[in-house]
């Protein structure tokens, strides 16, 4: 990957699109799992759904409706 | 999503119903098990190659290949990508969670499922054909890009040949 002008971003060079693009899906699918991972171990050690909602930056009910039926809390 | 062709029979109308029945749950539930909220066209041919239907990972066994491997090769894929990031991805599989796996009650998954799947339902209406899991294989590696076809690759197969080995499949169920 090459630097932008900016020097904080990095782009793939044309030769390695494929791979770049292959790994943005990999990340995407990194932190599906650290989120699931993350918010199961959460809950389990008593944080509320609120308190979870709070820390991620989105609303209660939008991290209960993801994630409640997925970690067997519903 | 339509699935078989208008002149089919009755009798296999049901079974490619069921077949379909079979295979997206299937899809859902291991995506989940891997921590993930929706399949993608990988998770597809996975569960496509889970199928009572052999044709599926018959085509991967024509081209010297152990159909049981796709799903590693899939982790593969990501944990190779992951890789050229330097993130060590064994250490986000190792906790994810082991809930049961509950569908959600309205199928959902990613645009390349869902284009993989509406490929597969066109061959079969056009060939009038019943629904093999031959069909998933060959699909998926029509594709250029993608994880799906990329765990192919990752599995030294080439694309183009397991594809041609899963027509052979189809036109041998249909002979």
């Amino acid at each position: 990957m090459r630097e932008m002008k900016s020097g904080r971003l990095a782009i793939p060079r044309p030769e390695a699109t494929e791979d770049a693009l292959a790994a943005v899906v990999a990340l995407r699918r990194a932190a599906d799992q650290l989120e699931l991972a993350t918010i199961a171990h959460a809950i389990d050690s008593g944080w509320s759904w609120a308190q979870v909602a709070q820390a991620l930056g989105v609303s209660k009910q939008a991290v209960h409706k993801k994630y409640a039926k997925r970690i067997g809390k519903a | 999503m339509t699935v078989f062709g208008k002149k089919g029979s009755k009798r296999s109308k049901m079974r490619d119903i069921q077949i379909m029945g079979q295979v997206l749950p299937a899809a859902e539930r291991l995506a989940q098990e891997d921590g993930l909220e929706k399949p993608g066209a990988e998770y597809l041919l996975l569960a496509a190659l889970g199928l009572d239907d052999d044709s599926g990972r018959a085509a991967f066994r024509a081209v010297g290949a152990e159909p049981t491997a796709y799903h590693d090769a899939i982790r593969s894929v990501h944990a190779e990508a992951l890789g050229s990031l330097g993130i060590d991805a064994s250490t986000l599989d190792s906790d994810i969670p082991d809930v049961p796996s509950t569908p959600t009650g309205v199928f959902k998954a990613e645009p390349s499922l869902h284009d993989a799947f509406q490929t597969v339902s066109e061959k079969v209406r056009s060939e009038k054909s019943q629904l093999y899991g031959a069909y998933f294989v060959e699909t998926i590696c029509e594709a250029e890009f993608g994880t799906a076809v990329r765990a192919v690759e990752a599995m030294d197969i080439d694309p183009t040949l397991l594809a041609a080995a899963a027509r052979e499949q189809i036109e041998a169920l249909n002979a």
